[in-house]
């Protein structure tokens, strides 16, 4: 018989990576059964995946159209907070919904066994969706203002390249959030808190150069932004304008460590989730 | 034939900290840390919800595991399903495990019949296209059809129940773990669900692992059973042996008196049912052969037209094998006692369960499935009785004659 394993006190309840990969439809399901719920009963559906980060982006265009807080070169301001939002909301989106995930799957948590990697991992393909269609608006924008040409300049290669940057950020926090927040509810406030002041610091709107800082740090920091690092691919994909430098290969070098590291240190707790939780 | 499940030494520690909340407070544990920094690491109140536990599972085999609460059934359960790790000890399983889930574990209220069915069935490990196979065949088996792609929202519970165990049965694993779900649904449901089980153990050939606090539903499907007290194995063997000795040690006794709390706005309702000897003694052992009685202590609140009891005995594998109607008659209201005997009925070995329904005009009014058990055993035989070790249900000599014709 092909399935024969051994119950031990420690690591020993776990398959091994085999069995994650055998669980692999598990992700899709939990997303598409999320997504499901989501939009079920809302009569606009799925229109609110495009809304919300639509009219967000329209309020910063407002705001600040007649002088934005952008370098000259950063071309259409529109585009600018239009794929700046839709980024970000992916990844808080990520983050978010994984902690709502962990604490609305403890019932089966309890009951039972399945690779619990998969609620962080499907929580990546969650805001996902919703990206696709934020996508999908901005590629009309972009389509329609700039015409068919400019369509054609997208560096398709890179734009991946950025959703595979956020993928690794996004889930390293979620893992390590999701693991906390199963301990501690605290995390659960905690995150929803942090993650707006987090949005006021990061170059969703505004590119946070040339600023008076409080803390000089900052400039720094907006060098070396998590999610600014991201989007600015993102955003030089768009437009074709995507030059590679050694920031970006060290940059990725560090998120796989770091995500490798999440995974590890998820597997350790895995086990002793359902008795905390 | 090598074991499909085997448990050695299993033991399950957990820490009582009755200072703390329940769920812990970030807060709260820094500042106890800061405060005292050695306190923390002190050792903390321990309690093993298992201990020694080892016991072994054959391929095919349905095994019943009983004991009080609290006993560390559902820890046991939990341990072989790999929710949470034991403490020490291994144990060595040979197969998919598979759980049937509590109603509504898993179950969106949002999502379709369809849906849930799909979802449920990929975390309990099924691949798309295995649950597209069995899909008619689970639907077929919940009864569910026509609601199918409704939301959960409108079913009822039982028809969720029903749903929910039709995934769990019809998955491809080894060995089913079902813990007290099936105390839920109605009558005709239970029995549906039993049945399945039962098809499971045998034709398939697969492993049960039952929770119940329903002795008869052990005795029913288990041949084995294994009885726990306070974590550990106090008796495991022969499903009626096993069921016997729990209610002889946990009740002090013999249970030969039943008590039922009384349902409210029914008509009338049992309260209390007992097995006596001839001698009017109480008992619930007997000898095949040896004459009991039932008595009933029925209370009516209202008068009612048409009103029966009906006496019914289940033997341990399932068989209906006797029951009795009281002739109909119009009651009044008040607690009357009804003593049934076995006048020239002997039956054979093995566990039965009472039934008993009171009814008016043919309209239920309540129904008892587990009203008591009755044990027949083989020890001092009595002579007038044939066939002791017999599987057949009724012990009774018949008379013969003997011609010769030519």
């Amino acid at each position: 018989m092909s399935f024969e394993y051994t119950i031990r006190p420690r690591s020993g309840i776990l398959g091994g990576w085999k069995e994650i990969w055998q669980f692999r439809e598990l992700a899709y399901m939990m997303a598409w059964r999320e997504i499901k719920v989501k939009y079920k009963q809302a009569f606009f559906g799925i229109l609110w995946a495009v809304i919300q980060p639509v009219f967000m982006a329209m309020v910063f265009y407002f705001l600040f159209k007649d002088n934005p807080p952008v370098s000259r070169d950063s071309g259409s301001y529109m585009v600018y907070v239009l794929s700046g939002m839709v980024i970000w909301n992916f990844f808080s989106g990520t983050v978010q919904n994984s902690i709502q995930q962990i604490l609305g799957y403890s019932q089966i948590i309890k009951k039972i066994y399945f690779p619990r990697i998969y609620i962080p991992f499907s929580s990546f393909l969650i805001a996902g969706f919703d990206f696709l269609f934020g996508f999908l608006v901005l590629f009309i924008f972009l389509f329609s203002n700039f015409g068919f040409e400019h369509v054609l300049q997208i560096n398709w290669l890179m734009l991946l390249l950025s959703i595979f940057m956020l993928f690794l950020i996004s889930n390293t926090l979620s893992i390590y959030l999701s693991s906390l927040v199963v301990k501690y509810r605290d995390f659960k406030y905690a995150t929803n808190f942090i993650i707006q002041i987090f949005f006021f610091i990061s170059p969703v709107f505004y590119d946070g150069q040339g600023r008076q800082w409080p803390f000089p740090w900052l400039i720094h920091f907006f060098e070396w932004h998590p999610i600014g690092i991201p989007i600015e691919v993102f955003r030089a994909s768009l437009n074709g304008m995507f030059v590679w430098g050694w920031k970006y290969g060290l940059f990725m070098i560090i998120l796989i460590f770091l995500f490798l590291l999440s995974v590890l240190n998820f597997r350790k707790t895995e086990e002793i989730i359902a008795d905390r939780i | 034939m090598k074991s499909i499940i085997e448990f050695r030494n299993i033991g399950k520690r957990f820490f009582i900290n009755s200072e703390k909340s329940p769920y812990l407070n970030f807060r709260e544990n820094v500042i106890s840390i800061l405060k005292n920094p050695l306190k923390s690491f002190r050792a903390k109140e321990e309690f093993w919800a298992l201990k020694n536990i080892t016991f072994e599972v054959m391929p095919g085999e349905s095994i019943g595991i009983i004991g009080k609460n609290g006993a560390g059934k559902s820890t046991l359960l939990k341990i072989l399903s790999r929710i949470t790790p034991p403490t020490e000890g291994e144990i060595k399983v040979r197969g998919r495990v598979a759980s049937l889930l509590e109603v509504g574990t898993g179950f969106h209220p949002e999502l379709t019949g369809r849906e849930n069915v799909f979802f449920n069935g990929a975390i309990l490990g099924m691949k798309r296209t295995e649950i597209r196979k069995k899909f008619d065949e689970m639907v077929d088996f919940a009864g569910v059809e026509k609601f199918i792609d409704m939301p959960l929202k409108h079913y009822s519970s039982g028809m969720q129940l029903r749903l929910a165990f039709a995934v769990a049965a019809f998955l491809e694993a080894e060995i089913l773990v079902v813990d007290e779900v099936l105390a839920v649904g109605d009558a005709e449901f239970q029995k549906k669900c039993l049945g399945k089980m039962e098809d499971v153990t045998r034709k398939e050939g697969r492993t049960v692992l039952f929770v119940s606090h329903n002795l008869g539903q052990i005795n029913l499907l288990c041949k084995k059973s294994v009885l726990l007290e306070n974590g550990h194995i106090v008796k495991e063997g022969e499903s009626s042996m096993v069921t016997n000795y729990y209610l002889n040690k946990f009740y002090n006794r013999e249970v030969h008196q039943f008590s039922f709390k009384e349902i409210n706005n029914s008509e009338a309702s049992l309260l209390k049912s007992e097995i006596l000897d001839i001698a009017n003694k109480p008992r619930q052992n007997f000898k095949i052969g040896e004459k009991f009685k039932v008595r009933l202590i029925i209370k009516v609140n209202q008068n009612i037209p048409g009103f029966v009891v009906c006496l019914g005995m289940i033997h341990e594998n399932g068989l209906p094998v006797r029951n009795f109607w009281t002739t109909p008659q119009n009651i009044t209201k008040g607690i009357y006692e009804f003593t049934f005997e076995e006048t020239d009925l002997f039956l054979g070995k093995g566990t039965y369960g009472l039934t008993v329904g009171i009814s008016s005009h043919l309209q239920n009014i309540q129904y008892y499935p587990d009203a008591g058990f009755i044990f027949f055993s083989t020890e001092n035989l009595l002579s007038h009785i044939v066939n002791p070790e017999s599987v057949f249900l009724i012990a009774n000599k018949m008379s013969y004659q003997q011609n010769k014709l030519e």
